[in-house]
C-alpha cells in the first residue's frame, strides 16, 4: 500500500515536471517568436561566428590530412654496410615492419638493386663494365605521419645501428610545414576559444534583454510561489533554442560552403595524385549542433545567474 | 495559523520596521491590520510571506517555524497562501484567464481541472464574462478583482491582502470586502492590511493597530 502511493507520488512528479518543461519550452518559443528579427540576427551573428571556427578548424584537418598523405610518401632510405649479414638484415626489416609508425619496410638486397638497374637500358652498357657489385644493401622506410618527433627519434635510432652506413631523408620542408600546420593548429584553437567566449556573451547578452523585459513576470511569479528552477526554465529553453538554432544556420552555410569548394579541392589533390578526403564528416555537423546547443543553455544560465544575484542581493 | 512570537524586523540602515509583535490569528478568523503609512503593515505582511527575512522572534505559519525553511519550501509556502497586491500585478500580455491561471500551472495542475478552477474563481469574482479579455481593458475594480481570483484560485488556506482598495472608491471597496468575508466564510484565514478605517468599522472583525512598528491595540490572543 505504501509502495503504491509512493509511486504513485513519484508518478504524479514526473508528470508535473514534464508539464511544467512543456509550458517553460512554450513560454520559451513564445519569447524567441516575440521578436522574430531581433531572435534570428542574434542566430546569424552566432551562425557567422560557428561558420568561420567551424571552417578553420575543418580546413586546418583537411590540410593536415594532405601533408600526412604528402609525408606517409616520403621514404627515408637506409643505406647499408656491404657486409652486414642476411639474418642482421631481416631482424631489423621484421622490427620495423612490426613498429606502429612505420607505414611501409621493404628491403632491397644489392643484386635486387643491380637488378633493377640493369633493367634501365641507359644503364646497361655501364654495368656490364663493373666486376663487382658496388651497390649497397637498401632498407626502404615509410612512415605514419602523426608525430613527427617519434618519428625522427626512430630514424636517429636506426641511424645509429652500426650496420647503417648512410641515411638519406629529405623532410626539412615537411618538417617546416608541420610546424607551420602546428602554429596553425594552436592559432585556431585559441580563436575558436574566445569566439566561443563571445558567443557565450551574445546568448547571454540576449536573455539579459529577456529578463529584463520580463522583470515584472519574474517578480509575481516568485511571488505566488514559483521555484527559482520554474521562473529559471523558460530562459534556459530560449538560450537552447537560439543556439540550436543557430547551429542549423551555421550548418546549412557551411555545407553550401564546402560543397562549393569540394570540387576545385579535388582538383588540386588530383594533381598532386592524393587521395581526397571529405572535407566535412557529417560527425562535424553533429559536433556544431551539439556544441552550439550547449553554448546557447550555458549562455542562458549565466544570465539567468547573475539576474538572479542582482535581484536577490 | 498565523502566529507571531516577539517578532521584530531591523533593516540594514538601522531603521526598526516592527518591534516585538506577537499575535495569533486562528485557523478561520478573519482580521484586519491597520495603521498609518509606514507604521509597519506591509513589512509584516512580508514576513509572512518570507518576502523579508525576520530580525528576531519567530513566525509560525501552519504549524511551520519560517525561521527553519529552506528554499523550496519558501515556494511552497508561497502557494499555499493567497496574496493580493495593492497593484494587482497583472501580466498585460496575458488573458485574465492566463493570468488566473498562473498559480495553477506552478503547481502543475491539469489543463482541465485548471479551467475548472479558474472559471469557478472567476465567477466568483464576477468577471467570468471576462476571461479572455487583456487586464488592460480592464477597470481598477475588476483588475483587484482579478488579482483576488488569482490569491484564491489555489484555494490557499490563508489569503493576505495589502491594501487592496486601495485605489478603489467606497462602493467598490466595500464590495470587494464582502468577497473577502465570503472566502473567511469557507474557513480561509484571512488578514487584510488596511489605512480606510470607516471601512472596516463597518464590519465585524478583529483589528490589529501598528504604530511605528509596534502593535498598538486590538491584538488577538496575542
Amino acid at each position: 500500500m505504501a509502495k503504491n502511493t509512493k509511486a504513485a507520488k513519484t508518478t504524479e512528479k514526473e508528470s508535473m515536471l514534464f508539464k511544467s518543461h512543456r509550458l517553460a519550452f512554450r513560454n520559451g518559443w513564445s519569447q524567441v517568436v516575440q521578436t522574430p528579427i531581433a531572435s534570428f540576427v542574434t542566430c546569424l551573428i552566432i551562425a557567422m561566428t560557428l561558420l568561420f571556427t567551424t571552417s578553420l578548424l575543418v580546413s586546418l584537418k583537411t590540410f593536415r590530412h594532405v601533408a600526412d598523405s604528402l609525408h606517409a610518401g616520403n621514404q627515408v632510405t637506409f643505406y647499408l654496410k656491404n657486409d652486414t649479414s642476411e639474418v642482421t638484415i631481416r631482424t631489423a626489416l621484421d622490427q620495423l615492419q612490426h613498429n606502429d609508425l612505420v607505414r611501409q619496410a621493404t628491403y632491397t638486397s644489392p643484386e635486387q638493386a643491380l637488378r633493377e638497374l640493369t633493367a634501365q637500358s641507359e644503364f646497361k652498357e655501364v654495368l656490364a663494365e663493373v666486376q663487382n657489385n658496388p651497390l649497397p644493401p637498401v632498407l626502404s622506410v615509410s612512415f605514419n605521419g602523426q608525430d613527427q618527433q617519434q618519428i625522427k627519434d626512430l630514424i636517429s635510432s636506426i641511424s645509429q645501428q652500426p650496420f647503417v652506413q648512410a641515411v638519406h631523408l629529405d623532410s626539412e620542408w615537411f618538417e617546416r610545414l608541420f610546424a607551420i600546420l602546428q602554429f596553425g593548429n594552436r592559432l585556431t584553437y585559441l580563436l575558436t576559444g574566445l569566439f566561443l567566449v563571445g558567443i557565450v556573451f551574445i546568448i547571454s547578452r540576449t536573455i539579459q534583454e529577456a529578463t529584463s523585459r520580463n522583470h515584472q513576470e519574474m517578480v509575481l511569479l516568485e511571488l505566488i510561489g514559483a521555484t527559482t528552477a520554474y521562473i529559471r526554465r523558460p530562459f534556459l529553453y530560449v538560450g537552447v533554442m537560439l543556439g540550436c538554432g543557430s547551429g542549423i544556420l551555421a550548418s546549412l552555410l557551411l555545407l553550401g560552403l564546402f560543397w562549393a569548394l569540394q570540387q576545385p579541392f579535388n582538383t588540386l589533390l588530383t594533381s598532386y595524385s592524393l587521395s581526397y578526403p571529405t572535407i566535412l564528416q557529417p560527425s562535424t555537423i553533429l559536433f556544431v549542433l551539439l556544441c552550439s546547443t550547449l553554448i546557447g543553455w550555458l549562455g542562458s544560465w549565466i544570465s539567468f545567474y547573475k539576474y538572479a544575484n542582482l535581484h536577490h542581493n | 495559523m498565523i502566529n507571531f512570537e516577539h517578532v521584530s524586523k531591523r533593516f540594514d540602515g538601522g531603521h526598526t520596521a516592527l518591534s516585538d509583535i506577537s499575535f495569533d490569528l486562528n485557523k478561520g478568523e478573519m482580521a484586519f491590520l491597520t495603521g498609518h503609512s509606514g507604521a509597519g503593515k506591509s513589512t509584516l505582511l512580508k514576513l509572512i510571506m518570507k518576502i523579508e527575512e525576520i530580525s528576531s522572534g519567530q513566525v509560525i505559519i501552519n504549524g511551520k517555524n519560517l525561521n527553519k525553511l529552506s528554499k523550496n519550501s519558501i515556494a511552497k509556502l508561497r502557494l499555499a497562501i493567497g496574496m493580493i497586491f495593492q497593484n494587482p500585478m497583472l501580466l498585460p500580455h496575458r488573458t485574465v484567464f492566463e493570468n488566473v491561471a498562473l498559480p495553477l500551472q506552478i503547481a502543475g495542475m491539469r489543463q482541465h481541472e485548471m479551467a475548472s478552477r479558474v472559471r469557478a474563481a472567476l465567477d466568483k469574482v464576477g468577471l467570468l464574462y471576462k476571461e479572455k479579455c487583456s487586464p488592460i481593458s480592464l477597470s481598477a475594480g475588476e483588475q483587484q478583482r482579478v488579482g483576488i481570483a488569482r490569491a484564491v484560485v489555489n484555494r490557499p488556506a490563508i489569503l493576505l491582502a495589502d491594501e487592496p482598495t486601495g485605489n478603489l472608491d467606497p462602493e467598490l471597496s466595500y464590495e470587494i470586502m464582502r468577497l473577502f468575508e465570503d472566502f473567511h466564510r469557507v474557513g480561509t484565514t484571512v488578514l487584510i492590511a488596511t489605512h480606510d478605517i470607516g471601512l472596516i468599522a463597518q464590519m465585524n472583525h478583529p483589528i490589529l493597530t501598528l504604530q511605528k512598528g509596534t502593535l498598538f491595540q486590538g491584538a488577538i490572543h496575542g
